[in-house]
């Protein structure tokens, strides 16, 4: 139990840690003091220079933004490797994030027919919509209907069956697309938080934080799964209502934050077996830890993507990729997992 | 205590079940014997509830036995599975505590933990409470499975409990095969009923209140174990049976059958 507290105590440090360097660094430099004088100045109405409105309008917002993008992902991750018990699932792998990207590629090549349908919020509702479609395709495709039960093995072949096509239909979209276009599908296919707004970040917040509270109820009953999925029908888990809760709970939150972000890979699949390497595999503290380091991993990678070639920006999946792969070879040579 | 009526049971349209019928009393060790595929693992999953079955009844205590919600029936009945796979690392311990999960919400913390020191200190494992599940030997596997199995039998009205097991001994010696039976026999004593799938039959034989025999989806025999008619071994496992006394115990001896000429 103590050593819980110390693990939660290190997470939470070094996402405060990284919260405040990433507010710092970047295309323009703040202090915390920067930071104070600027709320102080718009919550008694005073005028902002130009720097202090990046800062707060820009600067700030993105960074939680990130924080919550990076907890949303990871806790995902968690969730999916729970209910599939299977370490090598992620919210990418079933096809959650290529649909999403596929949305809103169709929306950057045919963007005026689907501003005319949903209005200011088409690209959020088109991917939102493309993760949504993929993601059930993806289950459906892998489920045997005898025993409505998804077989791992088809789940993850069919997910890159389905991930094909969508990076075709993306490569189609992108073939199409006229110059300011492509370049659009081509960031957002590799993830950025460059639209991080105060209302976006609202939004996130909402539905991760109850993404998180809702699967931190079901933390008991994933527990149990680890034993088996027939072992936890004995221990009294209505194993079914389970799995429809985690996948909704899953498809919820990963579409709607691939909405605004574009694709980002690898947290949802390295930050669940870190923690599982720093305690245990306890479903309870692995949902709290993989939204506190997923955070702070996307942070500090979104502070990577601003800082070194600023005042242009390195896509996010570039980053997350280059950290996230030779952790993940790392940790599956080490672990001696079974598949 | 459980009570089943003509069930007939298919799967993926081979007739695994074959109109059996059978009643398991309470309190006594009933074990279920017979040939490989001959249905065991599906009688045994069928009677503790862990899938809906085709046709015919199920009672558990003169109740239909698709009455009981699943959490209900968590706190009645424990069932150890053939195989068990992890796909985690994770702690002895924590294993053993999930046997409790049923209770989580109606005990207390202490009442719980009472029931996970008593099942540790019973089957031994204290030595290795809170090594990784994964770095166990086959045996040890075994015992933190029972230890879990009992964790969730655990408690004062062991009387209305079912245990359910499948093949428990695979994994042990001959030594902690003999421990083992001994503290089922303490179960039933106790006053939990015990259905048990078992291989060893020499085993099943002279611990058993009730035997089961099945063949091809049928059941043979049920009944006491000394009223079992030596041409059933014949017929179903294709050995000769025959009995004798050593000091003030009754063995079983087994030997193959020579292939008859046809």
């Amino acid at each position: 139990m103590n050593k819980l507290i110390y693990i939660y105590s290190f997470l939470a440090l070094a996402m405060v840690f990284s919260i405040l360097l990433a507010i710092s660094f970047g295309a323009s430099e703040y202090s915390v003091s920067d930071l104070y004088f600027s709320f102080s100045k718009l919550f008694k109405g005073e005028e902002l220079t130009m720097e202090e409105k990046i800062l707060l309008f820009i600067r700030v917002p993105r960074v939680f933004f990130a924080v919550l993008v990076g907890g949303i992902l990871a806790m995902g991750g968690t969730l999916l490797q729970a209910l599939f018990r299977n370490p090598i699932v992620e919210p990418g792998m079933i096809g959650t994030t290529n649909g999403a990207a596929a949305g809103a590629a169709l929306f950057f090549v045919l963007g005026q027919f689907w501003l005319n349908t949903f209005g200011e919020f088409a690209l959020p509702i088109m991917a939102f919509l493309g993760g949504l479609g993929t993601t059930f395709l993806v289950l459906a495709l892998s489920t045997t209907e005898k025993f409505q039960k998804t077989n791992v093995l088809y789940l993850l072949l069919i997910g890159i069956a389905i991930n094909a096509v969508c990076l075709s239909l993306i490569g189609l979209m992108s073939y199409w697309a006229r110059d300011p276009q492509a370049r659009s599908i081509t960031f957002w296919s590799l993830g950025t938080l460059s639209g991080a707004t105060w209302q976006n970040l609202t939004w996130v917040a909402i539905v991760g934080i109850s993404g998180l509270f809702g699967s931190l109820m079901l933390s008991k009953k994933l527990d149990t799964l680890m034993l088996g999925e027939q072992e936890a029908h004995y221990l009294g888990v209505r194993v079914q209502k389970l799995r429809i809760q985690v996948i909704l709970i899953n498809v919820f939150t990963v579409s709607f934050v691939t909405a605004f972000t574009g694709v980002i890979g690898f947290v949802g699949l390295i930050v669940p077996h870190l923690l599982r390497i720093l305690y245990k595999s306890d479903h309870r503290y692995l949902l709290i830890g993989s939204f506190l380091l997923g955070g702070t991993l996307i942070c500090l990678s979104d502070l990577a993507c601003r800082y070194f070639i600023a005042p242009a920006e390195i896509p996010l999946s570039v980053i997350t990729s280059l950290i996230g792969v030779p952790i993940f070879i790392f940790l599956l040579r080490k672990n001696n997992y079974r598949f | 205590m459980i009570r089943v009526e003509n069930l007939y049971h298919q799967i993926k349209g081979k007739t695994i079940l074959d109109n059996i019928s059978l009643e398991v009393e309470k309190g006594k060790l009933t074990s279920i014997i017979g040939p490989n595929g001959a249905g065991k693992t599906t009688l045994i999953h069928l009677m503790a509830g862990g899938a809906p079955y085709q046709r015919g009844n199920i009672y558990l205590k003169d109740e239909l036995l698709s009455k009981y919600s699943i959490p209900e029936l968590s706190r009645t009945r424990a069932l150890l599975a053939q195989q068990n796979s992890l796909s985690f690392p994770i702690a002895v311990y924590d294993i053993i505590e999930l046997g409790r999960q049923p209770f989580s919400r109606l005990e207390s913390p202490e009442k719980s933990k009472e029931a996970i020191e008593r099942s540790v200190a019973l089957w031994g494992i204290e030595d290795f409470i809170h090594r990784d599940y994964l770095s166990l030997s086959g045996g040890e596997k075994q015992r933190v499975q029972f230890a879990r199995v009992w964790t969730q039998l655990y408690g004062e009205d062991l009387k209305e409990k079912v245990l359910f097991l499948d093949e428990p001994l695979t994994y042990l010696d001959i030594s902690h095969q003999l421990d083992f039976m001994d503290e089922i026999q303490k179960l039933t004593q106790q006053g939990v009923t015990v259905v048990a799938i078992f291989h060893q039959l020499e085993l099943a034989l002279k611990y058993s209140d009730q035997i089961v025999l099945m063949d091809q989806g049928k059941k043979v025999y049920s009944g006491s174990t000394k009223d079992l008619p030596p041409h059933f071994f014949e017929d179903v496992f294709r050995v000769s049976a025959h009995w004798y006394r050593e000091g003030l115990d009754n063995h079983i001896g087994f030997k193959k059958l020579s292939k008859q000429p046809s």
